[in-house]
């Protein structure tokens, strides 16, 4: 003590004693007794800490182990840690497969192929591979009772798959971007349908026309695939409206359509009649059987087919009988009703077609023949295109490789007028059928008729509709230019001329959807759309092919 | 002398360096950069939450920032072996505190923590951070308190003998004073001459309302000759100290007694975190 | 018993000296003499029987080998040697031009370290050894030394001592590091008597103060004259005149070496100590400004025709030793030598105006009052607390008892200045009263720099040197336990056994001070000279 008046003890007589206060109180000066306090405290305080945590780990409650309480789904497991746990490692996916798998799923369903797939039966899937993500990498838990252990944060997705956020770093869609063209393959004009309905059906609202043939199915997320017979069979080629063909010359039935005759092709243009296909009862010609002759009319060598189906066969024979003249060397296409100038992902369908009717072929020859011979080599191919089915089912054969049309080459020996010949035929006999029908290299192009273009996405339509408007996602095709209230309608010669052959860029680009799904609004989350582990039924393919992998930047 | 003037001030500059260090404050102004960069890296490239790698190496930073804090404590008990200046370590341990509850947060994902354990020590870190910003306040602000207000300086663990020598001359002078005086001191001031007495009023008022108190006094002056007013002037001079040494009393004790909310729960946190590493390691 | 109270006599007596027994170079140390042995020296006659026997301790006779080196330059001793038989040369040793600083904290050097060879060439001319112990100070917080100039000794010289001649004194009494090397170049035997007794000794007999200041006069202060700003221009023959007509005044602790109002007859330059200057205001007197080595004073009163007299009083704050030039001779140089006459009228200038500033500025005179009295002035390293930041935690004196074995060295108490505390620890003073009356020699410089410290082996617990201490910085440690039956002197046997204990500044660990390296806010600061002090104050504030 110093420094103020007051005279203390330290200017007492003695010195070097800290003044008179003497050493005992030097040695609590050094160690006070705060300072072992302060210590005994923490101690204390440590200890008890201690305490709370062996009698947690003794009482098995897990209280403080815990790192937060169990979702929901799983909240019967708070208290069993092993259910999940076992020491020093993470929760394994077989501890999750314990409930969470079922027998006879399809087992490529859950996941991309690069995430981990627990299949229970492909056992060489069983084990995660490197760098696959298990179950616990997307799903977390512990984060809450009410916490949607389903949904996964974009952040879960986002470090392999290099996108920003939806709202300004998500590549356009495919089918847009990269200008996939548009093959509908029809000749269409939506305006013109549009104003049809309404006038037939007196409706005056556009998008309650559009209903009469995009039908919703029966979950609302898309629309039942156009079929002729539901959607176009009452306007065209119904009873309603007889079409007929042209007078059609009848070829010499003794010599084939097309003959080499000393390196020179000689053509036999003409169709086939209905009688000269009947007697020979080839292969695939059971139709004949079945159609009958009052049909046709004959006169001075030409014929006539009164009333013309769709898929009509007659016209079908001899069309295919004039490609395989002008294209030789006929492929797959040969088997199907029609081209298949199609989308790789739809490739699968067009085989079975394909596979389809080669099957009902060997039927017909099992049908006709006695022989034990012919049907055991008839049930060789049974077999063997079960086989095939089956490997177009898991994708095991070379896409790419197969043709699906004709290679293109048209016969060499044919002269140009003979072409050209062969081709003016095939668009008299295919008159009908141009109405609507594109007609590409002697063949009637496939309709597309799944509308489905989201190929790694799900999209409802039924989520949609209820907050907007078709016509405010579906702005290409230009109603409201040409079409006003009913009642005030006239026809104009511009709607005659509007075709837009169904196209499929009537769907909205991504823009659309970000104007509502942005942050803060609609949710814009990569599960929002992109279904990881997606249910069969609405199944939808995430990925072009397998085989195919990824593409850059997808 | 004059020659040693610019020397001397170069000399003294150094003296006063650890005080004013900039670079303390720089490096930890670096530091807060990089954890913000890294959040931002974090962000953009990644999952923002405790399990990721970027959470556990928050975790792990921030644990052995905690660790390192808190070997302050034992660099304070060994002056001897300890390495390094204490001042260099106090501010260590002041910005790495700072930084160790700045890494929990980002560790957490600045957010709320699910588990009962990660809740308690979630809110211990920041009860520990905000404890020794508290401390660093009661020490920066009362020694000048101290040092400003009072004309006494005096050692906390001395203060007891101190008050028992005042109240002993005290007694002694009033045993000989004026009865007036021996009066006045019997019935105000013995009492509060007894014993150190914690008083919350020094925070506010570093005479801790004297003048009041020694209204009473100036009142006798006027009764009094001079001999005896030399008397209860030693006698107010006396009970001016105790009260001096009062307020060290109560402020001194301010600044030992804030270490009892800080270190004691700090301990604990380290014993927790112990067992969350532990946890997160068997899980 | 008998025999072995001898022993452990002779062990003691041998402990004290035992800083110069660890060389190779000493041949043999005398025991503890007795009046009648020691009268055998002719510098010992003059003094009684009993004053003999007081002073013994402090006295030995030592016979060194050729080519022993008793002390190196720069080193601190606290001893005079008088050369009995024998011969001693004093040089510079390597590295003495150069500014021969010392960093305390890096020297390893011992006094009776033995660097063998011829001694070699100084480096610079002693011009740049400058008068001043103290005048530069290195900027860190290492304290440095220059070694000052004891001896008169051109550059690459050396001063032969025979019989009867005495060296070493100069640095011993006051306080200064020495400037030379000493070695033996014959094997020699030498009186080497302690600062305590030398002091005692020269206030008892005129005769040896009369031929300590011969000494002085012949090898030293022509030097100092000579490099004194004052004289720097002077011819040397000059120098040499004037040389033998100053008086040598050596002061005692508060004596008035002039009083204001008298007659002013002579100018003074202050070899070393404190001067402080002061003038009378009201009943007391209000300390103006202070001088220390190398400094005058006087000049404005010879130089002015109408200051007859004394316009302040001189007085001295501790030991102190001054030059005192008669006005007569003054007056002959101020006629010799114009150009010292203008600088004399510059420095007077100076004067005045800093006195009549120092006089109209109380709180600078508050200060200084205070540094004078509480001894800042002679402080080469004095513990300072700043309070504003000071958590009063006590950590330094934790560390400062842990470093010294549970014993602290110092209270975080003392005397305060604004918002500065300068605790009670060892201030390791330019001259350290403490060493006077220590009966074992324990307390001592160290062999490293200015450091005093305290031999606990030898410290028998007196108390003296606590008692001497002006600034209670000492502190007498009960230890808890008794003497043996073996202890000397007799009287302690059994007694409780105290310990002088006090600051050694740590020197043996390479880390510094414990307590400015413990303290957690950095507010613990050595400072070395008041003008530091100022400045602490300055930021402080």
């Amino acid at each position: 003590m110093s420094g103020g008046k007051e005279k203390g003890p330290q200017n007492g007589p003695e010195k070097g004693f800290f003044g008179k206060v003497g050493l005992p109180l030097a040695r609590d000066y050094v160690q006070p007794p705060s300072r072992r306090t302060i210590l005994v405290i923490a101690l204390l305080a440590a200890l008890g800490a201690a305490a709370l945590i062996a009698g947690d780990i003794l009482l098995q409650r897990g209280m403080l182990i815990s790192n937060g309480p169990l979702s929901s789904a799983h909240a019967a497991f708070e208290d069993e840690c092993i259910s999940c746990h076992t020491a020093f490692d993470a929760p394994t996916d077989d501890k999750c497969s314990v409930c969470h798998e079922r027998f006879g799923q399809d087992p490529g369903l859950h996941s991309f192929d690069a995430h981990y797939v627990y299949r229970s039966n492909d056992y060489t899937r069983a084990y995660r591979r490197q760098g696959e993500t298990p179950c616990s990498g997307c799903h977390g838990e512990h984060a809450g009772r009410q916490a949607a252990i389903v949904s996964a944060a974009d952040s879960r997705c986002l470090p392999c798959h290099e996108f920003g956020a939806f709202q300004h770093d998500h590549p356009q869609f495919d089918f847009i971007a990269a200008h996939i063209p548009d093959k509908s393959n029809l000749v269409f004009s939506h305006i013109r349908h549009v104003q049809n309905v309404r006038r037939e059906k007196t409706v005056d609202d556009i998008e309650e026309a559009c209903l009469f043939c995009h039908q919703p199915q029966s979950d609302g997320r898309s629309f039942r695939a156009i079929a002729f017979e539901e959607h176009c069979q009452d306007c065209h080629l119904g009873s309603a409206q007889r079409v007929r063909t042209q007078a059609l010359d009848v070829r010499d039935q003794r010599r084939p359509l097309l003959a080499l005759r000393a390196g020179e092709a000689v053509l036999n243009l003409g169709v086939e009649t209905l009688e000269t296909v009947q007697q020979r009862q080839g292969p695939g010609e059971q139709w004949a059987l079945r159609t009958s002759p009052g049909e046709f009319r004959e006169r001075a060598g030409t014929v006539m087919r009164m009333r013309v189906y769709h898929e009509d066969p007659w016209i079908l024979h001899n069309l295919r009988q004039l490609r395989q003249a002008l294209y030789p060397s006929a492929g797959l296409a040969d088997l199907l009703q029609s081209s298949a100038d199609v989308p790789a992902n739809q490739a699968e369908d067009l085989y079975r077609e394909g596979v389809e009717t080669l099957r009902s072929y060997l039927q017909e020859l099992r049908a006709q023949s006695t022989d034990r011979g012919t049907l055991s080599e008839v049930a060789d191919l049974d077999q063997l295109l079960t086989s095939l089915e089956t490997q177009i089912r898991e994708g095991d054969f070379p896409l790419e490789d197969a043709p699906f049309l004709l290679p293109g080459r048209v016969n060499p020996t044919l002269s140009s007028e003979q072409i050209e010949q062969i081709e003016a035929f095939g668009e008299r006999l295919t008159e009908a059928c141009r109405r609507c029908h594109l007609i590409d290299r002697m063949t009637i192009a496939r309709v597309q008729k799944d509308q489905r273009v989201l190929r790694r996405a799900e999209f409802s339509h039924r989520a949609h509709v209820l907050q907007r408007r078709c016509l405010d996602c579906h702005t290409d095709i230009p109603f409201f230019d040409y079409i006003g209230p009913l009642a005030a309608t006239a026809d104009s010669p511009e709607i005659e001329s509007q075709v837009d052959n169904a196209a499929i860029q009537n769907i909205p680009a991504i823009e659309t959807c970000q104007e509502c799904h942005r942050s803060g609004l609609v949710s814009s989350e990569c599960v929002t759309c992109h279904l990881f582990h997606a249910d069969e039924r609405i199944r939808s393919r995430l990925l072009l092919h397998p085989r195919q992998g990824v593409p850059a930047g997808q | 002398m004059k020659t040693q003037t610019a020397s001397t001030a170069a000399r003294s500059r150094t003296l006063l360096a650890p005080l004013r260090s900039q670079r303390w404050l720089l490096a930890f102004a670096a530091a807060l950069a990089l954890c913000l960069a890294a959040v931002v890296v974090n962000v953009i490239t990644s999952d923002f939450r405790p399990s990721s790698y970027w959470g556990m190496g928050y975790g792990v930073c921030s644990t052995l920032l905690l660790l390192a804090a808190a070997a302050y404590a034992w660099r304070r008990r060994a002056p001897r072996r300890g390495p390094g200046a204490a001042h260099h370590w106090l501010h260590f341990h002041t910005y790495g505190g700072l930084l160790f509850l700045l890494l929990v947060l980002m560790h957490t994902g600045f957010r709320f923590p699910n588990g009962v354990l990660a809740w308690v020590m979630w809110v211990l870190s920041i009860w520990i951070v905000a404890s020794g910003l508290a401390g660093l306040g009661v020490q920066r602000w009362i020694p000048r308190l101290l040092t400003s207000g009072l004309g006494t300086e005096a050692n906390y663990e001395r203060i007891p003998e101190l008050v028992e020598s005042l109240r002993q001359q005290a007694d002694s002078l009033a045993e000989q004073a004026d009865p007036a005086i021996r009066g006045l001191y019997k019935s105000t001031l013995r009492d509060l001459m007894a014993a150190p007495r914690t008083r919350p009023i020094f925070f506010l008022d570093i005479t801790g309302g004297i003048q009041s108190k020694l209204r009473q006094a100036d009142h006798l002056r006027g009764f009094l000759d001079s001999k005896d007013l030399d008397d209860l002037d030693r006698l107010v001079e006396l009970y001016k100290t105790k009260t001096d040494l009062d307020a060290h009393w109560t402020l001194q004790k301010a600044l030992r007694w804030w270490l009892y909310a800080h270190v004691p729960v700090s301990l604990t946190l380290i014993v927790l975190v112990g067992f969350h590493v532990f946890s997160i390691l068997y899980y | 018993m008998e025999e072995k109270t001898l022993f452990r006599r002779i062990v003691q007596h041998r402990d004290r000296w035992s800083s110069f027994g660890s060389g190779t170079g000493l041949a043999w140390l005398s025991e503890k003499l007795s009046a009648k042995e020691l009268r055998e020296y002719d510098l010992f006659k003059p003094y009684s029987d009993r004053f003999l026997e007081r002073i013994s301790p402090d006295v030995t006779v030592a016979s060194w080998k050729k080519g022993a080196v008793l002390f190196e330059q720069g080193s601190y001793i606290d001893l005079a040697f008088f050369v009995a038989k024998g011969e001693i040369t004093l040089s510079f040793s390597a590295g003495a031009g150069a500014p021969a600083a010392q960093p305390i904290f890096d020297a390893t050097r011992t006094v009776a370290r033995h660097t063998q060879g011829p001694a070699p060439q100084p480096q610079e001319p002693p011009e740049k050894t400058v008068f001043s112990s103290r005048t530069q100070v290195q900027n860190s917080n290492e304290i440095t030394f220059l070694a000052s100039l004891d001896v008169d000794l051109p550059p690459g010289d050396l001063l032969r001592l025979g019989p009867g001649e005495v060296f070493g004194e100069i640095g011993a009494l006051n306080g200064w590091p020495q400037s030379v090397t000493a070695q033996a170049t014959t094997d020699c035997r030498l009186v080497q008597v302690r600062v305590p007794a030398l002091r005692r000794m020269r206030e008892r007999s005129e005769a040896l103060k009369e031929r300590l200041d011969s000494v002085y006069r012949k090898r030293s202060l022509f030097r100092q004259l000579k490099v004194s700003p004052l004289f720097r221009s002077c011819p040397d023959s000059f120098l040499v005149g004037l040389a033998k007509k100053v008086d040598l005044v050596s002061c005692t602790p508060e004596e008035f070496v002039v009083e204001e109002g008298t007659p002013a007859q002579a100018l003074y330059l202050v070899r070393s100590g404190f001067i402080k200057i002061s003038r009378k205001l009201g009943e007391g007197r209000q300390a103006i400004s202070y001088l220390s080595k190398g400094m005058t004073f006087g000049e404005v009163e010879l130089l002015l025709p109408e200051e007859e007299e004394w316009r302040s009083s001189y007085s001295s704050v501790g030991y102190s030793e001054l030059v005192r030039i008669p006005s007569k001779d003054f007056k002959q140089v101020v006629k010799d030598f114009p150009q010292i006459e203008t600088m004399l009228w510059e420095q007077a200038a100076a004067r005045i105006k800093e006195n009549a500033a120092g006089r109209r500025d109380l709180r600078s005179s508050e200060f200084l009052q205070f540094a004078l009295e509480k001894g800042l002035v002679e402080g080469n390293s004095v513990l300072v607390i700043d309070l504003n930041h000071c958590t009063r935690c006590d950590d330094c004196v934790r560390a400062c008892s842990e470093t010294h074995g549970g014993l602290a060295r110092f209270v975080r108490e003392g005397d305060r200045y604004a918002n500065l505390l300068i605790a009670k620890s060892c201030y390791h003073c330019q001259d350290p009263v403490c060493l006077i009356g220590c009966p074992t020699g324990a307390i001592r410089r160290a062999d490293v720099g200015e450091v005093v410290e305290i031999r606990e082996d030898i410290c028998i617990g007196c108390s003296n040197c606590a008692q001497h201490c002006p600034y209670d910085a000492i502190i007498m440690h009960d230890t808890e336990s008794t003497w043996g039956e073996d202890a000397l002197p007799k009287s302690l046997r059994g007694q409780e056994r105290l310990l002088a204990s006090k600051c050694d500044l740590c020197y043996r660990s390479p880390s510094g001070p414990a307590c400015v390296r413990n303290c957690p806010q950095g507010c613990a600061y050595r400072v070395g000279s008041v003008d530091e002090f100022r400045q602490l104050l300055r930021e402080e504030s």
